[in-house]
């Protein structure tokens, strides 16, 4: 170990021994079976609690602490301290996350060892409605998704699928749109950053006694965050355009919610240069219908049907020794239409069930339906050479049915929970699986809280696992395939530093099964299976005297495939530390430093043409990043804010370990910068 | 090697605490009902308050709901008035339901025990219906009683503060003529954060 990385570790161990002396810091001494908050509305004054924002007890609001999983919260405010411009890199800042670049140039995420380049192992929610194409099961962490019009992030690491089913695998994420209410009025916001990349967007919200509504235009053009290389690896072809185009309604009149939305993406890529037209043009469209009652004091219901729509024209290129040889355009439709329906009874005062059922109708439309066959590597287009129908014209349709319940009780009211539950799927092509999850909560002082969680959840496999067929032979779908499995103990120790620090600390250990092997000669199938022990410490809080806020959370990662051997790719150790402080009540200032440890390359990942063809060790190295964000709020004018994002400060050059068949390092960007302007009226 | 600010920053996250309460901006509906009866009780007067013993507790009446009673229990640990507060339940209000017999021998007992309480929190439930709130107000006459409600209607059967959502924050209307009426004296901090404020028992009122 070189003597810089000695010394890297010198510190952490510093950081590590400190985190663990705030772990001794006294709790606060409180009556133990108080609820805090109704403390501190005793304090409040009229005034004050006046603009206190009421809870339903039908939407039951259960401290983060005390709620039977390891959930983090990120806030609007913290969204927008952050200065991130995509979902990658406000989750990548969280314990377990690590988000790298594939060489597609597409984010993926893994929680606690547990990901996948098509980002199918973790649920993505939308105000609570599921948001996935049915071919790849994925979801984009990109640019696409406007940061702007999010009120707040719930995330949860661990499994959920005995709530929400499917893909609830490694987590959950849960994005929570502003309501009308929150908006008010109209704001103009305009973003630049640097090689041209900006976005736009206006929203407008209001809310009366009859019910509310808002809407949202955006336009994003970036060629800042998703560098793409081509499959020689050559940088002259790394970047990656996305123009993003979406139109998004969230209104509610009395019981009723709804919520419609259109999003085109599009990929222009260095195809356009060489043919002129489009690489990939992605259409999601979504339809949310929602009722909520309260039938009586006990008895809440909740009853959803939503619409998911997705639509790809896209073209796939392959390579002959380093030239482009062969496109591919494809096309593809895919529909989900679900119902569900929640119910809540309070069964005792100290007893909650939550039961409900989901029914899904899925069907894909889906065909390769023509090739060009370029004569060099960068040919005058003339057009589609072949327009012959390719090998997979394909309407598939399949219906799943599950059901669900869960029980809360409090065996000690205010100190001692436990939640059981369980959820049974029955998928028409990969048949039935049951996902049981209990936790029990303990409080056995007042700021202290420990959790012991386990849950079992599944991944039904995508379309492009179960149909996929291609010309040559290779990763054909295949529907005997049976769902993933992952299996999770968790101990999870919450200890709050006085009133404005909180600790948390996770043990756990996972065991998924049946990985479904996604590259490769021949069928997709059943093979892997990992084992991962870990350890997450967070530590957030603030200093209000000194306006002054902080986070930092460190994770060590021990993942083992099954035969032993090291997990490709991913970091043994991350840490991710912020500060933002509040200056003159009108800036706050965020920086933010995040380290990643060495992650294994492949087996057969030995040439890197981006660093000269040199031989490559079997390890890369860790690289540590600094990033900072300022924002104004009425500095200048009451209704002006106005933001600055500078990251990779100190322009460190670094990479990612790309999936296997691209056989190189992912370069990530060096310093960048944003600035953006918000207006309300 | 690493530039110092690095580990500088790391560092500087573990810098001691100082302990600053925060106020919570969110909170169940009945929480929030339950610190603002707390806070009325400070800027009403009752009738020779001053001369009240001050070991004898200020008395809150409940009626009709359990759906309170997490949030008086720390409500009744508090002082007010230099007084300590004790909370009362009244169940149901079909055993509050002035009987055919206004005799009722059972019936006048239960009004009397509501007449020992100062307030008198009468819950938004299932089996309420104003009619039934307004028996009981008139049954207690012009006993000192801060009655509080929850219920659309309730100031005009004769309640003095009623509770309303606006939006998804807790306001309220005051009834001052039936304050007035239970010789009561409610402040002015009280009435400038009321959403509505009936001045007069005839239909003549002043609209905030």
């Amino acid at each position: 170990m070189c003597k810089a990385k000695r010394t890297l570790m010198s510190r952490f161990r510093i950081v590590l021994i400190v985190t663990a002396l705030c772990s001794l810091w006294p709790p606060t001494p409180a009556h133990p079976q108080e609820p805090n908050d109704m403390e501190e509305l005793l304090d409040m004054s009229l005034e004050e609690l006046l603009e206190v924002t009421v809870v339903t007890p039908s939407r039951k609001l259960q401290s983060i602490d005390k709620a039977p999983a390891n959930i983090t919260v990120i806030t609007e405010k913290e969204i927008k301290d952050s200065g991130a411009q995509t979902l990658s890199d406000l989750l990548g800042r969280l314990p377990g996350v690590y988000i790298p670049t594939q060489g597609h140039g597409e984010d993926s995420m893994y929680i606690r060892s547990v990901g996948e380049r098509y980002n199918d192992k973790t649920l993505l929610l939308f105000d609570g409605y599921p948001l996935r194409d049915l071919y790849y099961s994925t979801y984009s962490l990109n640019e696409t998704v406007p940061l702007a019009n999010i009120d707040h992030i719930e995330v949860i690491r661990g499994p959920g699928s005995s709530l929400y089913g499917t893909n609830a695998f490694a987590g959950v994420i849960n994005i929570i749109t502003k309501a009308p209410k929150d908006i008010g009025g109209t704001e103009v916001l305009a973003g630049l950053g640097i090689r041209g990349s900006h976005h736009e967007h206006v929203l407008w919200g209001n809310q009366d006694e009859k019910g509310g509504l808002s809407i949202l235009a955006r336009y994003l053009d970036s060629d800042m965050y998703s560098l793409r290389f081509d499959e020689s690896g050559d940088p002259s072809g790394k970047t990656r355009y996305i123009r993003n185009s979406a139109v998004h309604f969230k209104g509610h009149r009395g019981n009723i919610d709804f919520q419609a939305g259109f999003y085109r993406t599009k990929l222009p890529d260095f195809m356009e240069a060489i043919t002129d037209v489009e690489n990939e043009t992605q259409d999601t469209a979504f339809f949310r219908l929602g009722y909520t009652k309260d039938i009586t004091e006990r008895l809440n219901m909740r009853t959803r049907t939503y619409a998911n729509l997705h639509w790809l024209d896209g073209r796939d290129l392959a390579y002959d020794g380093g030239a482009l040889d062969k496109i591919k355009e494809s096309s593809r439709e895919s529909q989900i239409y679900g119902l569900d329906t929640q119910w809540r009874y309070q069964l005792a005062q100290n007893n909650d069930l939550l039961f409900g059922a989901t029914y899904e109708y899925e069907n894909l439309d889906h065909s390769w339906s023509r090739e060009f066959d370029p004569p060099g590597s960068a040919p005058a287009f003339t057009g589609w050479v072949s327009a012959e129908p390719g090998p997979v014209p394909t309407s598939i349709s399949n219906q799943n049915l599950a059901v669900y319940a869960e029980d809360e009780m409090q065996l000690i009211e205010g100190v001692l929970s436990v939640t059981a539950g369980a959820r049974l799927d029955n998928y028409e092509e990969t048949g039935s699986r049951l996902s049981p999850r209990v936790v029990a909560v303990w409080e056995p002082i007042k700021g202290t809280v420990v959790k012991g969680l386990y849950g079992e959840a599944f991944r039904s496999p995508s379309y492009r696992e179960l149909y996929k067929q291609s010309d040559d032979g290779e990763n054909e779908g295949n529907t005997n395939l049976d769902p993933e499995i992952i299996k999770t103990t968790e101990l999870n120790l919450i200890q709050r530093l006085g009133n404005n620090h909180r600790l948390e600390v996770s043990l756990f250990r996972n065991e998924t099964s049946d990985f479904i092997k996604t590259l490769g000669d021949g069928n997709y199938t059943n093979l892997k299976s990992r084992e991962t022990r870990g350890i997450e410490l967070g530590l957030k809080g603030q200093f209000p005297q000194a306006e002054l806020q902080y986070f930092a959370n460190y994770t060590n990662l021990d993942a083992d495939e099954n035969d032993g051997s090291d997990v490709d790719g991913l970091p043994e150790q991350m840490f991710t530390a912020g500060l933002t402080y509040e200056a003159l009540k009108c800036v706050s200032i965020s920086p933010y430093f995040q380290y990643i440890g060495k992650r294994n390359r492949p087996a057969d990942y030995q040439t890197n043409p981006i660093d000269d063809g040199k031989t490559l060790i079997d390890l890369l190295g860790s690289f540590a990043l600094f990033n900072v964000a300022a924002h104004t709020t009425k500095a200048f004018h009451p209704d002006i804010e106005l933001a600055f994002a500078i990251t990779n400060v100190f322009d460190e050059k670094y990479y990612t370990v790309s999936e296997k068949s691209y056989k190189f390092d992912v370069e990530r960007p060096g310093r960048s910068f944003w600035m953006t302007l918000r207006y309300r009226f | 090697m690493l530039p110092n600010p690095y580990i500088l920053v790391a560092l500087s996250l573990f810098v001691m605490p100082q302990a600053v309460q925060a106020s919570p901006t969110i909170a169940e509906e009945r929480q929030i009902k339950a610190a603002l009866v707390y806070n009325f009780i400070k800027f009403v007067e009752w009738p020779n308050e001053e001369s009240v013993d001050r070991d004898k507790p200020i008395t809150i009446g409940i009626i009709g709901s359990e759906g309170f009673t997490r949030a008086f229990d720390i409500i009744r640990r508090k002082k007010v008035k230099q007084r300590g507060i004790s909370v009362q339940y009244f169940s149901g209000y079909e055993r509050l339901i002035k009987p055919p017999d206004p005799g009722n021998e059972q019936w006048q007992k239960r009004i009397a025990a509501l007449r020992a309480c100062d307030v008198l929190l009468f819950c938004d439930c299932a089996d309420v219906h104003i009619e039934h709130a307004a028996g009981i107000i008139r049954a207690l006459g012009d006993s000192p009683i801060l009655t509080i409600g929850e219920t659309t209607g309730f100031l005009e059967s004769g309640g003095a503060i009623n509770f309303l959502m606006e939006k998804d924050k807790v306001r309220f209307e005051i009834n001052n003529a039936a304050a007035k009426r239970a010789k009561l004296q409610i402040r002015a901090q009280l009435l400038r954060v009321a959403k509505r404020v009936v001045a007069k028992r005839s239909s003549e009122r002043v609209e905030k």
